[in-house]
């Protein structure tokens, strides 16, 4: 997110991506939207099972994306959304598995720390 | 409000005279000039009055004011007979050993509660009649610490501006003569919070959580002594009043909140001194652990117990600055 | 400055409420007290959740993604303005709150400032409430009694700092409230609270049915957790259904507003003052209104509250004190301190726009 690009641009090539690096893991990883098609209504931003469960409607569903070139970049970014959020619960996961929690306190504990600075 | 609630105490009250001291949020405080059931003339008793609140619902009022001034007469009574048997006992050491008899040894050897004596009460009207402690400070304000250090603190700020004004050309002699006070006047003040401090250690050996510690709940009396000619400067006993939140509890954990607590209201009553302040008042209160210690032949028991509570303090204050707020 | 004064668009998400408002302050109006404000906008939505069930950070933050850029536009317009460009400042909710949906909002605040390239300013939620309530009632320096899902403090001004002098030790009155809600299904809309309010109205259904409930006055401070522990086993119980949903509600109102309004008191003989502010959601509370207003009026005093507008979390109250801390010269400096905290006091903030 360093060098974001001026939104009003009308370019048609950008192509939002995310990188992940950690320091719990030696690999940096690159995520992208894929191939699509996209949409807004992504799998991974939906209301939460338990509340549609407990008789909730959904009244909350993001707007359809315009024909635009920033209606396309909200799409992508939902999909890219969703390839990190698969990525994150993978991985947890995988921590969980592997019982790397030990790793997990220290990281919890350092950022209570920062908390208290303030 | 106030006349309303003054009439209507005066009228409970029949042919009493009061006079209006003070008036808290919950109640008023009248000086009545006879004593309620003696015949006794000129004996001065306090007659704490708790008004009916009319904003709350009347059943849930009634049953407050009645809990309220029954556990706060329950709570005075006992500490007050705490007082007496400590005192007791400590006249039948003095017969059988030589005991300093000293003002200050006098004050930490009693392990018993300054607090006024409960003369009688009335639940149902909210009465409570106990003697009278106030003494009046040389400025005329009553003789509750917060006046007490306020007064001096005043008085030595006047003295101090005065000094820089008459001295401004020759600092280092002002400088000196600054610092000179400035001890004198800490050890005064000192002295009086470690044996405010103390009255609290004994208070929660008793296990009795006063609930609502502050400068203006803790009042001097003059301790009238041959050693003491100063008229100025007379020798003050801290007396604890005003236990209308208190209750009875063994935890560490009441006994710490009930010390922070204190330590806030030092902070927002005296803002350039609590910490001095504060600090003393521990040292008084880790005395009377140490001295009950003594008398009891049970020393490290004390010592352990005023750990724990001491701990618990540091704990809590830092629960307090982090207490999270979720809006 | 456009048109002779200062425009704010304020952002506020920090729990269930989605707010976005829009304020002007005239230009050269005093900033201590009675700016002049005028509401160009006022919107919000609530996230609201079926009978029995509480709000969850991972929804209500959704909700506040998938409504924020409809809610702006629709302020925007009800304002008349053209665009973003229009506006001074954005000011966005800093804390405290719910982790979840402040992010959300940050997010947004941080977007709109580069896309349009305005400042921001992070304003402290329990301080929007202040300096809001203060505007409206025209209250100069009342005994402030905050008290919603997430607060219950009683708070006084004092050499540039709004002090804390009671608060919950445990949970907050509107968390309490909620929470009781829920254990006897009460609607959430529009908000349980009211709903409780509705069926307390109603009275008890026989004066004997008055439930009596821990009383837990601490100095200043008072405890709740206790009291939502007691009336919820009752409440489960039930003893054969002796007691009707009004009655307990009847007695969970009285009980805890008369704590209320006791610290209240405290707070108000110890700084002797006679104004008292009530905001917070709870404040809109009638029956609430009512009890202080007994009190105050006893010590002859005057007591401010306003409606569910101001009383409920907006996005003009952050405009507000947003503005009023922009009008001083703060701002973010560097977008990386554009973020939120869950834990930020009211003590903590330095109140330079007041004089007193």
């Amino acid at each position: 997110m360093s060098s974001a690009p001026s939104l009003k641009d009308t370019t048609t090539t950008l192509i939002p991506s995310a990188v992940y690096h950690s320091n719990t893991s030696q690999t940096t990883i690159k995520l992208e939207p894929g191939p699509g098609p996209h949409s807004t209504i992504g799998k991974t931003s939906g209301p939460s099972d338990y509340v549609m469960n407990a008789g909730m409607v959904d009244k909350d569903v993001p707007s359809a994306p315009s024909s635009t070139n920033l209606g396309a970049l909200r799409s992508q970014l939902t999909s890219l959304q969703d390839v990190i959020n698969l990525y994150l619960t993978d991985r947890m996961k995988k921590n969980v598995a592997e019982e790397k929690d030990v790793d997990m306190d220290n990281l919890i504990g350092e950022q209570e720390d920062e908390e208290d600075a303030e | 409000m106030s006349v309303a609630n003054i009439e209507k105490a005066e009228s409970l009250l029949g042919d009493i005279k009061l006079k209006k001291i003070s008036q808290g949020a919950e109640a008023i405080i009248f000086l009545a000039n006879e004593h309620p059931y003696s015949n006794e003339r000129n004996c001065p008793t306090i007659v704490k009055y708790r008004p009916r609140k009319l904003y709350r619902y009347p059943v849930l009022d009634l049953q407050i004011v009645k809990q309220r001034t029954a556990s706060e007469s329950r709570i005075i009574f006992k500490l007050f007979q705490s007082s007496v048997i400590e005192f007791n006992k400590l006249e039948k050491k003095k017969n059988s050993e030589k005991i300093d008899r000293s003002l200050v040894n006098y004050v930490i050897n009693n392990g018993g509660v300054n607090c006024p004596k409960l003369i009688g009460l009335d639940v149902y009207n909210g009465f409570i009649f106990m003697d009278y402690i106030n003494d009046t400070l040389v400025n005329g304000e009553s003789s509750s610490l917060k006046n007490h250090l306020w007064l001096l603190e005043k008085t030595f700020a006047d003295s101090l501006s005065e000094k820089l004004t008459v001295h401004n050309c020759q600092s280092i002699v002002a400088s000196r003569e600054i610092e000179r006070e400035v001890v004198a006047l800490n050890s005064k003040i000192k002295d009086l919070l470690v044996l405010t401090g103390i009255q609290l250690g004994n208070m929660h050996m008793f296990d009795v959580i006063h609930g609502d510690l502050t400068s203006s709940n803790i009042i001097l009396k003059k301790y009238d002594s041959e050693n003491n000619n100063d008229e100025l400067q007379p020798l003050y006993i801290p007396y604890l009043i005003d236990f209308g939140l208190s209750s009875q509890s063994s935890l560490t954990e009441d006994k710490a909140v009930d010390l922070y607590v204190l330590e806030k209201a030092l902070e927002s009553t005296h803002p350039l001194f609590s910490k001095d302040y504060s600090k003393w008042v521990l040292e008084g209160y880790e005395l009377a652990y140490e001295m009950k210690g003594k008398r009891e032949n049970a020393a490290k028991p004390y010592r352990v117990k005023h750990r724990e509570i001491y701990k618990r303090l540091e704990a809590v204050r830092l629960r307090g600055r982090k207490r999270s707020m979720i809006g | 400055m456009t048109r002779g004064g200062y425009i704010a668009l304020g952002l506020e998400g920090s729990a269930n409420k989605l707010g976005v408002g829009i304020i002007r302050h005239p230009e050269g109006s005093p900033v201590a007290h009675h700016t002049g404000a005028e509401i160009l906008a006022n919107i919000r939505d609530t996230y609201i959740t079926p009978p029995g069930e509480g709000f969850l950070p991972r929804d209500t933050a959704r909700h506040h993604r998938n409504w924020i850029v409809r809610l702006i536009r629709r302020s925007l317009e009800q304002a008349g303005l053209a665009s973003i460009d229009d506006i001074d400042v954005i000011c966005f909710t800093k804390g405290p709150g719910m982790g979840a949906p402040l992010q959300s909002v940050v997010v947004i605040a941080r977007t709109l400032s580069l896309m349009y390239n305005k400042p921001l300013v992070g304003v402290n939620h329990c301080i929007g409430h202040i300096e809001m309530g203060r505007e409206i009632t025209g209250a100069i320096n009342p005994v402030v009694l905050y008290v919603s899902g997430g607060n219950t403090q009683v708070i006084a001004y004092s050499k540039q700092k709004y002090r804390i002098f009671g608060e919950t030790l445990d949970i907050a009155i509107g968390n309490c409230l909620d929470r009781f809600a829920r254990i006897l299904k009460i609607p959430n809309n529009p908000s349980p609270g009211y709903n409780i309010e509705l069926l307390a109205r109603k009275g008890l259904t026989k004066p004997e049915n008055f439930i009596q409930l821990p009383y837990t006055v601490k100095g200043m401070d008072i405890s709740l957790s206790g009291i939502l522990e007691h009336i919820e086993n009752l409440a489960k119980n039930n003893d054969g259904g002796k007691y009707a949903p009004q009655d307990f509600c009847f007695s969970l109102q009285e009980c805890l507003f008369a704590m209320l309004v006791e610290i209240t008191e405290r707070a108000v003989a110890h700084v002797n003052s006679n104004q008292v502010l009530i905001v917070g959601g709870v404040g809109c509370n009638l029956r609430l209104q009512e009890m202080m207003k007994i009190m105050v009026s006893d010590r002859d005093g005057s007591i401010h509250a306003t409606d569910e507008r101001f009383c409920i979390d907006n996005g003009i109250m952050i405009a507000h004190a947003g503005l009023l801390s922009y009008r001083m010269g703060d701002h973010v400096k560097d977008l990386r301190e554009a973020v939120c905290s869950q834990r930020f006091r009211t003590d903590s903030v330095w109140i330079d726009w007041r004089d007193d």
